[in-house]
């Protein structure tokens, strides 16, 4: 199954990602940027299974700050 | 050591604050946000949880909001200088400690900015009138203490908030003495930035501090650098809180502060107060029976922190505090870095001599403080 992402701008919004995603049924884990498929060098992203619709509005509504979302082909 | 100096410094720590500051360095040893092997996004995990915890100790949304600094000047600092404008000005009380005064004179010192200073009365009505009346048209914020270091006087915060929030200016609290003391939440109270150190009464270790700011508060920086995030980007990063956490963070002061807060929440600090409080209401009503002791004030516990600063009569205060200390009893003398407080209360000439105490302080360490003080006025008088 595909992973998909969503790409914050520090540590801190990925943790916060990373637990509103997991307190509403996610598996989300947080990871380092690795490659452009991600995002850009020295930031994390949160990665899960699932709609990423539904994990972006859920962001949305605690307020959570994140700057792009997509679908990871490659297993990271 | 009868240890009764914790205004400036609460000690001991409690036992979980000294045992993070042990492993810390050994389990917690990564720079957090910098990478992402397990002990950085472990550690990064641990201050988040920090964050967390203070952000709901203060009345804070969300956790960005809370930025870590080194100290309660350090946040301070921030805090002033990043919401003064050009042609800006300042309303403070007269009360302030130097971690405030300082600063605001450095501004002015540029020739382009200045400030006013409000009276601090016993009717809380009265000083609220007299900050109102300071607030011109070019006034970029109020900044006051929430409770006096010198003489533990608390001032209507809750009430400069509404008046602030009347005026749509930003108000800046120093809350070195009132956080971990005073129930303190910014929503209520309208605060925009509060500023604290994690080494007093938060139980934290030297070399913490918080600044804490309500969502709509976004000062300038004066300080910018590497922060782990954007690292393509010149620019200083916009969002909270790397763009007031410039270089690596106190990280095992830090997680040992969050151990404090632990402490606090576990003992509540409505507790903490009132056990500090008897303590200081006791000394205050031993030395006011005497004639040898000079007191400044009536001490009502809801109107005061638990400071008491007193003097024995013709005595300099650093002097007093010295004798004191040859017995092993911690006190501070002379003038705790506010002139502007000494001056209000008329102890430019001698300062005075500070007692503070913790959750840790018993009434046996009064009592010592109490039979040495008045041994030392009894010497005096042969």
């Amino acid at each position: 199954m595909d992973k998909a992402f969503v790409k914050v701008k520090s540590v801190t919004h990925a943790i916060k990602a990373k637990d509103v995603l997991n307190s509403n049924g996610y598996n989300a884990k947080v990871v380092r940027n690795t490659d452009n498929s991600v995002g850009e060098s020295c930031g994390y992203s949160v990665v899960f299974d699932g709609d990423i619709m539904r994990a972006e509005g859920i962001l949305r509504d605690y307020h959570v700050k994140f700057s792009s979302s997509g679908k990871i082909r490659n297993k990271l | 050591m009868i240890y009764l100096d914790n205004s400036a410094t609460t000690y001991p720590k409690p036992v979980a604050v000294r045992e993070m500051l042990r492993v810390g360095p050994v389990v917690y040893g990564a720079n957090p946000g910098r990478g992402g092997y397990p002990m950085s996004n472990s550690t990064a995990l641990e201050i988040y949880k920090v964050r967390s915890k203070i952000a709901e100790f203060f009345g804070a949304e969300s956790e960005e909001q809370v930025v870590f600094t080194f100290n309660c000047t350090h946040a301070l600092n921030l805090a002033i200088k990043g919401l003064a404008k050009k042609g800006g000005h300042a309303v403070t009380s007269c009360l302030e400690h130097n971690s405030v005064m300082r600063p605001l004179y450095k501004l002015r010192e540029s020739g382009d900015f200045d400030f006013d200073i409000a009276t601090v009365f016993s009717d809380d009505d009265k000083t609220v009138a007299s900050f109102e009346s300071k607030i011109k048209s070019n006034t970029d914020f109020i900044v006051c203490t929430y409770a006096s270091n010198v003489f533990g006087d608390i001032l209507p915060v809750e009430k400069i908030g509404h008046l602030a929030k009347r005026y749509n200016i930003p108000l800046i609290v120093d809350a070195a003495q009132a956080a971990g003391i005073i129930d303190i939440d910014i929503t209520r109270d309208n605060i925009s930035c509060l500023c604290m150190p994690g080494h007093k009464g938060l139980y934290g270790p030297v070399g913490t501090g918080v600044m804490l700011l309500s969502q709509n508060c976004f000062p300038d920086t004066i300080i910018e650098g590497g922060t782990g995030s954007e690292s393509k980007n010149l620019s200083q990063p916009e969002f909270l809180p790397d763009r007031f956490e410039s270089g690596t963070l106190n990280t095992y002061g830090i997680l040992a502060l969050g151990k404090g807060i632990d402490f606090l929440k576990k003992n509540k600090i409505d507790n903490i107060r009132e056990h500090e409080n008897e303590l200081i209401y006791y000394l205050y009503k031993q030395f006011l029976n005497s004639d040898d002791v000079i007191l400044y004030n009536e001490f009502f516990s809801e109107k005061f922190v638990p400071i008491l600063s007193f003097n024995v009569i013709n005595m300099q205060s650093e002097l007093t505090a010295s004798i004191l200390a040859k017995e092993n009893i911690a006190v501070r003398g002379g003038f705790h870095c506010n002139p502007m407080a000494h001056k209000y209360y008329r102890t430019s000439h001698s300062g005075t001599v500070r007692a503070s105490v913790s959750a840790f302080n018993k009434k046996s360490d009064i009592n010592f403080l109490i039979n040495f003080v008045n041994k030392i006025a009894k010497i005096k008088k042969v």
